[in-house]
């Protein structure tokens, strides 16, 4: 079957069984930051944005995916959202292990996007579901408040250069 | 080798959806696809389908398309969708799943009754039912899936203030298993009088407590240690006579039965 | 021969270079990739006499134990597993043979239309397991069967099996998951033993036993069972192989290339030479990265050795979690003889662990399960038998984060029940016991747990235990007298536990003293540690602590795997890492290289190892002694609250005092330890992860060599939640994980 998406701000048509799962689908396009965690749409590792909004990629069946945008870890890691979420993890002491960076991003990113002043409680609420790999979520709630910071401090910054 | 065809259909209009319904045999209609472990072999997507994915909040109810995902519910807040209702929604497995699963599907899954349908039977639900030719409102509690020719083109949650307000979703957390269910309690009191009340439960048994609720309306609080007791004696032969031929783990009449005790404590 | 090991370094680099960025090798792809998937023997015992896919499409292929080219064995340390089984399965879900082809969904698909043929004779548990309605694959009857019930048992396999549209009915009885044999159902074989007896016991005198338990005033047994699962979030096993100039390239998360690469060299009759072996992350999580993988990658890489393709064989999760399950399960029957001051005068402990159809690790995991089945408490006499036993299930391995927890288990709610039954605080139970005077210690096991009062006491004094206990437990009497004993308050619980957690156990049968570190002061004052890199918590401990003794900065201090290091690694590599030792050898090196460096020429480079007078302390043919070369030691407090209507269970707080000597970053240990309990907090109930309101963790510091304390959580939280959740149930929780009907049936029958 073929279903056109826009995939990491590129129109193409994918090809495959309409009952694949999105993850494999994008890891057979080489997009590796999408891992094949729980498989029950629970770890986050397999965490890419469909239409802007978090979402498992492994419990979903391709062809729900038509018409839609996603973007995975590869395309996001180069905007400035991403350095934010970054640079908060790190100051948090933060070393993700490679396997749940989606998750962790990409549920940072949507807290950061879509609350005007996140709080331990909204974060936690959130994020607890994550795997716990590398990272436990009090240490996790710490980074993303601190990439909210950032945010802020650089959204300011750039506002202040605009005027 | 044996290899399952698949084929997916899509639909941008309701027009449209009932074209396709009625040009494919077999044609089963999918929300979000967080239930299904296996995608039907001739299977339509609503996910396109705008009219279908729509919240209205009128002044007495709120209009959900089936095709509304969990976390826009999530989005409206308190003030706007009835506490027992959100509390239903967050307890669905968690943000990610609810950012794809869809109120429709959650209602129409097979099998065990999920999360949301206690608060949703508790609430006095109505689905609109929809077909080319004529349109059916169904009280949830007499809803026995989508006939034939038919899709779910609406879903009407009554806006109450409800006074009490208790719901519990029992099993683990993130699965369902045959320890799964829901519990829904709602009741009001003026006065020192019970006027309004609903007992739900939902599971691999579901029902609502028409017999509890008919009795315990204009009961006057509080109630003695003696009278709850009795209530969750009758709240539990109604469980008894719903669960007739049902296989189910007893944990779950415990667990009813508990909560039932609860929520009666609470008018206390 | 010089050219061609000049090619395959060569080679070697290349492909390091070319996959150098890939940390997982699930990630890894050539061109011309083909995708494995296992057959697994669909019965736990049996003769299989032939195993054949009907219609092999072009392009697949199916490789069994007779085509390996060399030999079908893997050996790790005395034990012979076969790459694929060849005839005679051992255990359910042994691998047969491999399917490999360019289309993942087709290879399973494949795999489910596999025929194995057993022999008749030995059917029985064939056929059990169809009975199951584990459909795949197919089991096949010989055509040629004369026994008479033969076409009753063929209607039986083919409607289970093969009639798609045949809709059976299973009776109520049989549940739709395949069954693995439960311990009490294994017949297998003893493979290790220890037994260890002090005191009265000692004499093997007739009635000892029950004398000396008669004249104690509490004679109390009980048995204890924890078997909880490590849930697996990243990256399942598999291996990734493919040959490229004569050499076989295995990308793998190995923790024991050096063992790997022999083991492939034997199976494929492939010098050592001609294999690399490229360690991809294996996430500190699995237990398994050190020998049960090897299999796999041995499989993967006779299926690229024949086939000429890369080959990448991955594991599902559910396969992973059925066949790689990490831990050893153990039963340990406990028998305490205490007096009415609460002083225990005896414990007879008899330990059975079930190490499935294989691991040969087994002597060292009954063995520290042994010295750790008494704790800290100096028991005058004692007796421990412990033996591990085969089953029909899947190989194990050791799992070093979790060796001995079990044996804290049983000890810590053994002494958690003899205060119920003596009517003694749990923290005065434990004080009392505890070894204050290690000259004059009775047990045969010393350890290094100076501060254990201290430890305890702060533990108790930061959670309110005593006053809390006692409070719950007239509480729990209440519920117990009253009608309604299940409704109302949310019920309350307060367990206490305490342990150790030992690092560099002398006993171990691969701890050769290899354990090794140099240091080098270059000629520009750069410092170089020539080890395997460890963790990045680890990394930043070793380069403080040389910067801090060399007076240099942090970044002048660079870790460095040399490559022959690398390449003739005899151990596995979580040896090298381990903090204690290797700290305390890099801080004397350091030391000495700061003695020497105006009076030496630079370079200046310093090598240390362990000395044999450590290990002495250590008495190995008689089993007693200072077993480890640091002890850390931990105390945890767990109140738990227990909704009474859905039984669901809620932590108030979690309370952790640990002395693991001195501390370098306290920030990083502590982060340690809240991602060990929230690891920890969903293997307890089946199914859930437990909410935990409040976790409160302080530390003695102290200028002692550092010790680990990565098993300090699981050899605490466990055992005091079952001691919570049995005081707020007035009931014994014996083992773990416990699960909602657990925990519903025992407070419906409080």
């Amino acid at each position: 079957m073929k279903i056109p998406v826009t995939l990491n701000n590129a129109k193409i048509v994918l090809e495959s069984e309409p009952n694949d799962r999105l993850l494999n689908v994008l890891r057979r396009l080489n997009l590796l930051s999408v891992k094949c965690g729980c498989s029950e749409g629970r770890c986050g590792a397999c965490t890419v944005l469909l239409d802007g909004k978090p979402v498992p990629s492994c419990i979903i069946p391709v062809a729900l995916s038509r018409d839609s945008t996603i973007i995975t870890l590869e395309y996001f890691s180069k905007q400035e959202d991403y350095q934010d979420i970054i640079n908060g993890f790190k100051k948090a002491g933060i070393n993700m292990c490679g396997y749940c960076n989606a998750g962790k991003v990409f549920s940072a990113w949507h807290i950061l996007n879509t609350s005007m002043k996140p709080d331990r409680r909204m974060i936690y609420e959130e994020v607890n579901h994550l795997s716990p790999c590398c990272t436990n979520t009090d240490t996790l709630i710490n980074g993303i408040l601190y990439a909210f910071d950032f945010r802020v401090h650089r959204m300011g910054v750039q506002k202040n250069a605009k005027n | 080798m044996l290899k399952t065809e698949h084929t997916f259909f899509f639909a941008k209009t309701i027009s449209e959806l009932f074209y396709q319904l009625k040009s494919v045999s077999g044609l089963q209609i999918v929300g979000g696809c967080t239930r299904i472990e296996t995608v039907p072999d001739k299977a339509i997507s609503i996910r396109g389908i705008q009219d279908l994915a729509v919240i209205t909040k009128h002044e007495r109810y709120l209009d959900c398309g089936p095709g509304v995902v969990l976390s826009d519910i999530l989005t409206l807040g308190r003030s706007r969708v009835p506490d027992i209702f959100l509390d239903a929604v967050q307890s669905v497995a968690n943000p990610i799943v609810r950012n794809i699963a869809t109120i429709g599907g959650n209602i129409c899954a097979p099998g065990i009754k999920l999360s949301l349908y206690a608060s949703l039977l508790a609430l006095d639900t109505h689905l609109e039912l929809r077909s080319p030719v004529e349109t059916l409102y169904v009280p949830l509690p007499n809803f026995t899936g989508v006939p034939q020719g038919f899709i779910l083109s609406n879903i009407r949650i009554p806006l109450n203030d409800w006074d009490i307000s208790v719901f519990r979703r029992l099993g683990p957390e993130h699965k369902i298993t045959d320890t799964s269910a829901s519990f829904a309690f709602l009741a009001d009191n003026d006065k020192r009088m019970i006027t309004n009340i609903k007992l739900a439960f939902a599971g691999p048994v579901t029902f609502r407590s028409l017999e509890l609720e008919n009795r315990l309306i204009g009961t006057h609080l509080p109630l003695s240690s003696k009278d709850i007791s009795f209530l969750v004696d009758t709240a539990g032969k109604q469980f008894d006579k719903s669960a007739e031929e049902i296989n189910y783990n007893p944990i779950l009449r415990r667990q009813f039965l508990n909560l039932t005790r609860y929520s009666l404590e609470q008018l206390t | 021969m010089p050219k061609s090991s000049t090619k395959s370094v060569r080679s070697q680099k290349t492909a390091r270079t070319t996959l150098q960025a890939l940390d997982y090798y699930t990630d890894c792809s050539r061109q011309g990739m083909l995708y494995a998937a296992l057959i697994r023997s669909p019965a736990a015992s049996g003769i299989i006499t032939n195993i054949s896919i009907p219609q092999m499409p072009d392009g697949y292929f199916l490789f069994t134990a007779r085509d390996i080219p060399g030999r079908n064995t893997v050996r790790t340390q005395n034990a012979d597993t076969p790459v694929f089984c060849a005839d005679r399965v051992s255990y359910f879900g042994e691998p047969i043979g491999i399917v490999a082809g360019p289309d993942e969904s087709q290879v399973y698909e494949l795999t489910s239309e596999i025929e194995v043929t057993f022999d008749s004779s030995t059917l029985e548990s064939a056929l059990e397991s169809v009975a199951k309605k584990y459909t795949h694959p197919v089991i096949k009857l010989p055509d040629t069967e004369q026994k008479p019930d033969a076409k009753q048992i063929l209607e039986i396999t083919k409607a289970m099996n093969l009639d798609p549209s045949f809709v059976v009915q299973p009776p109520a009885a049989i549940t739709a998951e395949p069954r693995i044999p439960s311990q009490s159902e294994n017949t297998g074989a003893v493979i290790a033993q220890r037994i260890v007896k002090t005191g009265l016991f000692s004499d093997d005198a007739p009635n000892v036993y029950e004398s000396v338990f008669k004249s104690a005033d509490f004679d109390i047994s009980e048995t204890w069972v924890q078997d909880t699962e490590q849930p697996s979030w990243t990256e399942t096993n598999g291996a990734f192989c493919f040959m490229e100039n004569g050499i076989m390239n295995i990308f793998t998360p190995t923790q024991w290339p050096n063992y790997l690469r022999k083991a492939v060299s034997v199976s494929l009759n492939l010098d050592n030479e001609k294999i690399f072996i490229r360690e991809t992350n294996s996430s500190g999580h699995d237990a398994n990265g050190i020998w049960r993988n090897a299999t796999l990658a041995i499989q993967t890489a006779v299926a690229a050795y024949l086939t000429g393709k890369p080959v990448k064989l991955t594991l599902s999760r559910d396969e992973h979690q059925k066949f790689m399950k990490s831990g050893v399960p153990a039963k340990i029957h406990y028998r305490t003889a205490v007096m009415k001051d609460g002083s225990i005068t005896a414990v007879k402990a008899d330990i059975t662990i079930d190490v499935g159809s294989c691991n040969p690790f087994a002597q060292e995991i009954l063995d520290r399960l042994v010295i750790a089945v008494c704790n800290i408490y100096d028991i005058p006499n004692i007796c421990i038998t412990a033996k591990a036993v085969t089953s029909t299930n899947p190989p194990t391995s050791i799992f070093p984060e979790m060796i001995d927890s079990q044996a804290f288990f049983a000890a810590e709610n053994h002494l958690q029940l003899i205060a119920e039954e003596t009517n003694i605080l749990p923290a005065d139970i434990r004080l009392k016991n505890i070894c204050s005077n290690q000259k004059n210690i009775k047990m045969p096991f010393i350890f290094h747990t100076e501060k254990a009062e201290s430890v305890l006491n702060n533990v108790i004094a930061m959670s309110d235990f005593n006053r809390k206990y006692t409070t719950f437990r007239i509480d729990a009497k209440q519920h117990r007298n009253s009608e309604d004993t299940f409704f109302a308050l949310p019920i309350r619980g307060i367990g206490l536990t305490c342990a150790f957690d030992g690092s560099g156990y002398f006993g171990n049968d691969i701890f050769s003293g290899s354990q090794k570190i140099a240091v080098t002061l270059e000629s520009d004052n750069a410092v170089t540690i020539h080890s395997l890199v460890p963790s990045p918590s680890i990394s930043e401990i070793w380069i403080k602590t040389v910067s801090a003794i060399l007076k240099l900065p942090p970044s002048a201090v660079k870790i460095t795997p040399d490559m022959e290091i690398n390449d003739v690694m005899p151990l596995p590599d979580n040896i090298y890492s381990n903090i204690s030792i290797m700290t305390h050898l890099l801080t004397q090196c350091s030391l000495e290289i700061a003695k020497k460096r105006e009076k030496t020429q630079l370079p200046l480079t310093v090598k240390k190892g362990l000395g044999p007078s450590m290990k002495k302390q250590w008495n190995k043919s008689d089993f007693r002694g200072i077993p480890f070369h640091t002890t850390s030691f931990g105390a945890a407090v767990v109140e738990i609250e227990l909704d009474p209507y859905t039984y669901k269970e809620r932590i108030k707080g979690i309370w952790l005092t640990v002395d693991c000597g001195r501390i370098f970053s306290l920030h990083a240990i502590e982060n340690t330890l809240r991602l060990s309990i929230q690891q920890e907090l969903s293997q307890l109930v089946a199914d859930e992860t437990i909410v935990c309101d409040g976790l409160h963790i302080s530390f003695i510091q102290s200028e002692d060599n550092p010790g680990q304390i990565g098993e300090i959580v699981h050899n605490t939280v466990p055992a005091a939640f079952s001691s919570a959740l049995s005081q707020a149930l007035s009931a014994r929780i014996c083992s773990l994980p416990c699960t909602a009907e657990t925990i519903y049936s025992q407070g419906d029958t409080a």
